[in-house]
C-alpha cells in the first residue's frame, strides 16, 4: 500500500497534466504600427519617415535582440548604437536550438519579447520561419540605399542583397568564403596540401581531425557542402579510410592542431583559427583548389512579427545595414560583411570573397532543408569511427 | 470535539499541491511529449515513433552500459573517499581539519569545463605536462603516457574532484551530529579507530551516505559535458550524450529525446525504492534527548598521515586545476605556452569593463540568496514531514522530492519553460524576471536539499519532539523551537549549497532568463558561445572567489549557532 499510493497519485497527476497540455494557446495581437503621413517641410519623404520613426524609437528606448553571434558582437553593437541614438540594445545570446525553443514557447504563450534575431541561418530556416514568426525584412527599410537597385548594386556583394529565402525574411549581412580547412605549418609544408584531394594521400592517415559531421554546426555543414556540391559523396568514403578523429568541440580541435597533435583540421570555424594565429600559433587557413563555399556564419538577420518595439527595431536594422553598422559588426564577428565598402583589415584573406569567382552557397533555405539527410548519411558513414 | 480539518491536513494539501506543480507537472510534460509526434502545445498525434527512433540507434545499448560503468565506478570511488575524508575532518583531531573541510566546499564549485581543459593540458597523452615530464625521465623517452585523459579512467578522474567534494559537503552535517560516546564505547571495548569507523560510524550514517550516494549516482548518469569532451576522441559515448545530440538538432528532436529520458525516470524510481528498502525502518538515532558528546578522536602520530592525505588530495584535485584555471585567464590562448609572448591582460580588461557584469552579479546574488533562504525552509519542511511525521501522504511527498532529477537537466529546463509559459497556473506575468529563476532554482535543488536534511533528521531521537509536545507545543512550534536550532548547521549548509548552485547554474536558467534577469553564469556561457573561453574562465575565477567568501562567512555563522546541546 505504501508503494501503491505514491504511484496512483503520480499517475493521477500525470493525467491532469496530459489534459492541460492538449490545447495550444491562442495568440494575442500586439499593437499595430501606425501609418506614416507625408508632409512638405523641404525634407524628402524617407527623411520624414526616419525622423518620425526615430522619435518613436527613442520613446520605446530599447531593441530586444536574440543572437547566436557571441559576446564580442553584443558589446560592439550595444556601445556604438547607444552612443549614436540613445537607444539600448538588450541582446541575449544562446545556441540556435535553445534560442528558438525560447522564442517559440514565448510566442505560443502570447509573450512578444523579441524584435530581431541575429545569428545563424539554419535556426531561422528550420525553426523560426516554419513557426510563422517572421516578417519580410524589407518592411523595415527606411533608408533609400536599401531600396535603390543602383546603390545596392554598388555596395553589396553580388550586386544585390543576399536573401537566404524566397520570402525575404532572412538576409545575410556577413558573406565570406569558408574554407574550413586549416593546417599546422610545422607539419605541413607550403604546397603539400592544395585541396581536398591531397588529404587522401596516405601520409595524412591518422593525422586529420574532423568536426562532428553528424550534427548541426560547422562540421555538419562542411560535410554536406563538400559531399553534395564540391567533391561528391564518394570523397567521404575515401576520407573514412584516412581514419580521421572526430571531435565536437571546435576549440579543442584547433588547440590540438596548434599543439602539433594533428596536422590538418576539417570543418573548423576560421575565426577560431585566426585567433590562434594572432596569438602566434603555427597555423594557416587554406583555400582548397576545388572550391570553398559561401556562408554567413552567425551573420544573418531577421525581423520578428509583432515585435514589441517595432520602431526601435527599424532604426536598429537600418543602422546595422549601413556601412557604419556593418563595420562594427564585421570587426566584432571577425568575418567579412556582405557590403563591399566595409574594411576587411585584420581578417584572413582566405575568408574574403574574390570578385569573379563562383562560390557554392551553403546557407540558403534549400541547403538547410537538405541537412537532415546529410546528418543521417554522415551517421551511417562514420558509424565505425563512432563505435 | 475534534476539528474535522486539522492544520496538519491543510499543510499537507498545500505541500502536495505545490510539489505536484513543481515536480510532477514539468515531468508530466516530458512523459506526455514522449508519446506525441511534436513538442507539447504543438499540433500532433499520439505515436510511439519517438521511442522507435530513440532505441533504433544501435549504439544506445553500449552507451547505456558505458554510463552505468562510469557512474558506478565514479560513485563507489568518491563515496569511499568522501566517507574517509569526512571522518578525518569532522571526527578526528587532524591538524587544520576545519581548513580542509572549507577547501572541499571550494572544490565543489570550481567550474567543470575549464577544470577539464586544465586536466587536458596536464594529461593529454602527447603534449600533456605530466606525460612530457614522465618522458623526460631516463629510459622513458619512448614510453607510453603515464596518464591518458581520453580514457574511461581519465573521465572518472576528471569527475573525482568535484564529486568527492559534493559528497563531503553532504555527509559532513551527519558526521557532525553523531554522538562521540558511541565510538568511544567501541574503542573501550578494544576496537581500533578504523574498526570503529567501519563497524559503528559508517552503519549509523548509512541513511545520509546512501541518500547522497544515490543522488550522486543519478547525477553521474546525466553528466555529458565532460564525457563529450574527453570521450569522443576515445569513442566513449554515454547515454546523456545521446539525449543531448537529439536536442542539438535543428529543429530539436523532442519526442525521441523525451523517450530516452524515460530510462532515467525508471532508474530514479528504482533508486528511490532501493533507498527506502535499504534504510527501511531501522534506527539511526545519534542525537537524542539526553544530549550528545562531541569530542574528536585522538589519532596520535597518525594525525600527520591523515593530514598529509587531505593535503595531497586537495593539492591534486583542487589547487592544481584551479591554478591552471587562473593562469589560463592571463594567457592570450589558454594553454598555448609554446608561442612568443603568450601572456595578456585583455580578457580581464574586457570582462571588467563589460557593462553587463555588475547587473549580472546583482541578479545572481538576488536569485542565490532568495533560493538559498526560501529553499532551505521549503526543503526542511518536506524532509520533516517525510521523516518525522506520520501524516497521510508523506510517502508521496518524499517520492515527489526525487522527481526533479528523474530527467536530464536540459529536459527539466524545457519542462519548466513549457509549464511556466503554457501551464494551468498562469505564470507569464513573472516570466523573464528573477522571480521565475528563483522558483526554477528551488525546484532543481529539491532532491539535494531534501536529502541533506533527511540525512540529519533521521539521526534525531523522538524524545526531543515528544518532550515538546507533552508540554503542549504544536508540531510547528516544536519544529521551530527544537528541530531548527539542532539542524542549524544543516540549514546553513543547504542554504549555502543552494546559493552557490544558483550562482553557477546554467541549464536551469538558460531558457527562462531575459535581458533584465541575466546571471553571472549566463554571462559566462555567452563568452563560451562567442568562442572566447578565456573570458568565460575569468568569470569562472570570479565565481570561485565569491564561493570562497561566502563559504568563509557561512562557516563562521553556521558553526556558532548549531553546536549547542
Amino acid at each position: 500500500m505504501k508503494i501503491l499510493l505514491p504511484i496512483l497519485v503520480f499517475i493521477a497527476a500525470l493525467l491532469i497534466t496530459f489534459l492541460s497540455c492538449a490545447a495550444p494557446q491562442e495568440t494575442v495581437n500586439a499593437p499595430a504600427n501606425s501609418g506614416v503621413p507625408v508632409t512638405t517641410e523641404g525634407k524628402q519623404s524617407w527623411e520624414l519617415e526616419w525622423d518620425k520613426t526615430l522619435k518613436a524609437a527613442q520613446k520605446e528606448g530599447i531593441v530586444s535582440i536574440v543572437s547566436t553571434a557571441g559576446a564580442p558582437v553584443r558589446q560592439a553593437l550595444s556601445d556604438s548604437f547607444h552612443k549614436k541614438y540613445d537607444i539600448d540594445l538588450d541582446i541575449m545570446m544562446g545556441k540556435g536550438s535553445e534560442v528558438a525553443a525560447r522564442i517559440i514557447s514565448q510566442r505560443k504563450a502570447g509573450l512578444y519579447m523579441v524584435d530581431v534575431y541575429l545569428g545563424g541561418a539554419t535556426t531561422v530556416q528550420t525553426q523560426l520561419k516554419p513557426a510563422g514568426l517572421l516578417e519580410p525584412l524589407e518592411r523595415t527599410f527606411i533608408l533609400p540605399e536599401f531600396k535603390d537597385p543602383e546603390i545596392i548594386k554598388k555596395n553589396w556583394w553580388g550586386g544585390q542583397l543576399r536573401w537566404l529565402d524566397d520570402t525575404h525574411t532572412n538576409l545575410a549581412i556577413a558573406s565570406y568564403s569558408s574554407p574550413s580547412l586549416a593546417v599546422n605549418t610545422n607539419l605541413v609544408k607550403p604546397g603539400e596540401i592544395k585541396g581536398y584531394r591531397d588529404l587522401l594521400d596516405p601520409r595524412w592517415k591518422g593525422k586529420i581531425i574532423l568536426n562532428d559531421p553528424t550534427q548541426a554546426g560547422t562540421g555538419g555543414k562542411h560535410f554536406g557542402i563538400v559531399g553534395s556540391r564540391i567533391m561528391g559523396w564518394e570523397y567521404w568514403d575515401q576520407m573514412l579510410k584516412q581514419n580521421p578523429v572526430i571531435v565536437v568541440d571546435q576549440r579543442l580541435m584547433v588547440e590540438w592542431l596548434a599543439q602539433g597533435k594533428y596536422a590538418v583540421v576539417l570543418g573548423v570555424k576560421p575565426e577560431i583559427v585566426q585567433e590562434f594565429e594572432e596569438a602566434g600559433a603555427p597555423l594557416d587557413i587554406l583555400s582548397p583548389v576545388e572550391g570553398s563555399y559561401l556562408t554567413s556564419g552567425s551573420g544573418s538577420i531577421t525581423y520578428m512579427s509583432k515585435a514589441p518595439h517595432p520602431d526601435a527595431a527599424k532604426i536598429f536594422i537600418n543602422w546595422l545595414l549601413t556601412q557604419e553598422g556593418q563595420t562594427f559588426f564585421a570587426k566584432a564577428l571577425g568575418a567579412p560583411s556582405s557590403r563591399l565598402d566595409v574594411s576587411t583589415e585584420g581578417m584572413d584573406p582566405n575568408l574574403v570573397l574574390k570578385p569573379g569567382l563562383k562560390y557554392v552557397v551553403s546557407d540558403d533555405e534549400k541547403f538547410s532543408m537538405e541537412q537532415a539527410d546529410h546528418f543521417e548519411r554522415a551517421k551511417r558513414l562514420f558509424a565505425p569511427l563512432l563505435k | 470535539m475534534r476539528s474535522p480539518f486539522q492544520l496538519s491536513t491543510l499543510v499537507m494539501i498545500i505541500l502536495l499541491s505545490v510539489l505536484a506543480f513543481m515536480t510532477v507537472y514539468p515531468l508530466g510534460m516530458i512523459v506526455f511529449g514522449s508519446f506525441r509526434s511534436s513538442a507539447p502545445g504543438d499540433p500532433g498525434f499520439w505515436t510511439l515513433a519517438g521511442y522507435r527512433e530513440a532505441f533504433s540507434d544501435p549504439s544506445i545499448i553500449k552507451a547505456m552500459w558505458t554510463t552505468l560503468f562510469i557512474g558506478i565506478a565514479r560513485t563507489v570511488i568518491t563515496m569511499i573517499t568522501a566517507v574517509f575524508i569526512c571522518w578525518i575532518v569532522v571526527r578526528t583531531d587532524t591538524p587544520f581539519k576545519g581548513g580542509f573541510e572549507f577547501l572541499f566546499w571550494i572544490g565543489f564549485f570550481l567550474p567543470a569545463l575549464p577544470m577539464t581543459m586544465g586536466w587536458i593540458l596536464l594529461m593529454d597523452p602527447d603534449y600533456g605536462f605530466i606525460n612530457r615530464l614522465w618522458r623526460s625521465l631516463p629510459f622513458l623517452q619512448n614510453a607510453g603516457p603515464l596518464m591518458n585523459i581520453y580514457s574511461y579512467a581519465g573521465i572518472i578522474w576528471a569527475h573525482i574532484g568535484i564529486s568527492t567534494s559534493i559528497r563531503v559537503i553532504m555527509f559532513a552535517p551527519a558526521f557532525r551530529n553523531m554522538d562521540a560516546s558511541l565510538e568511544e564505547s567501541a574503542r573501550m571495548s578494544g576496537e581500533s579507530n578504523i574498526g570503529a569507523l567501519i563497524k559503528i560510524t559508517f552503519p549509523l550514517l548509512i541513511p545520509a551516505i546512501m541518500g547522497a550516494t544515490l543522488l550522486g549516482f543519478i547525477r553521474s548518469m546525466e553528466a555529458f559535458e565532460v564525457e563529450l569532451l574527453l570521450g569522443m576522441p576515445a569513442k566513449i559515448f554515454v547515454f546523456a550524450t545521446k539525449v543531448y545530440d537529439l536536442l542539438r538538432w535543428e529543429p530539436p528532436k523532442y519526442p525521441p529525446a523525451m523517450a530516452l529520458s524515460m530510462v532515467f525516470m525508471l532508474l530514479v524510481f528504482a533508486i528511490v525504492f532501493l533507498n527506502r528498502w535499504i534504510v527501511g525502518s531501522r534506527q539511526y538515532v545519534t542525537v537524542s534527548g539526553r544530549g550528545f558528546l562531541q569530542r574528536p578522536i585522538m589519532l596520535g602520530k597518525w594525525k600527520w598521515a591523515t593530514f598529509s592525505f587531505c593535503a595531497l588530495y586537495l593539492a591534486i584535485f583542487t589547487f592544481l586545476p584551479m591554478t591552471f584555471l587562473v593562469i589560463g585567464t592571463f594567457m592570450k590562448i589558454s594553454g598555448l605556452f609554446n608561442v612568443p609572448d603568450p601572456w595578456s591582460m585583455r580578457h580581464w580588461t574586457a570582462v571588467l569593463s563589460d557593462p553587463l557584469l555588475l547587473p549580472s552579479l546583482k541578479n545572481s546574488f538576488i536569485i542565490g540568496l532568495a533560493a538559498g533562504i526560501l529553499g532551505s525552509i521549503f526543503f526542511s519542511i518536506i524532509s520533516y514531514i517525510s521523516i518525522r511525521t506520520k501524516l497521510r501522504g508523506k510517502n508521496v511527498v518524499e517520492f515527489m522530492s526525487w522527481l526533479p532529477w528523474a530527467v536530464p537537466g536540459i529536459l527539466l529546463a524545457l519542462g519548466l519553460l513549457w509549464v511556466f509559459l503554457g501551464g494551468i497556473v498562469p505564470m507569464k506575468f513573472i516570466y523573464g524576471t528573477v522571480y521565475i529563476l528563483i522558483i526554477a532554482q528551488i525546484i532543481t535543488e529539491i532532491p539535494t536539499g531534501t536529502r541533506v536534511f533527511s540525512g540529519t533528521m533521521i539521526q534525531l531521537g523522538k524524545e526531543l519532539e515528544e518532550s515538546s509536545r507533552v508540554l503542549g507545543a504544536s508540531w510547528i512550534r516544536t519544529f521551530r523551537s527544537i528541530v531548527v536550532p539542532i539542524l542549524a548547521p544543516t540549514f546553513v549548509a543547504v542554504g549555502v549549497l543552494t546559493f552557490l548552485s544558483a550562482l553557477r547554474s546554467i541549464q536551469t536558467v538558460v531558457l527562462l532568463y531575459s535581458g533584465k534577469s541575466r546571471t553571472l553564469s549566463i554571462l559566462m556561457l555567452e563568452h563560451y558561445i562567442g568562442l572566447s573561453p578565456e573570458k568565460g574562465m575569468v568569470i569562472g575565477v570570479m565565481i570561485t572567489f565569491i564561493v570562497i567568501v561566502v563559504a568563509l562567512i557561512a562557516r563562521a555563522f553556521g558553526l556558532k549557532v548549531g553546536m549547542k546541546n
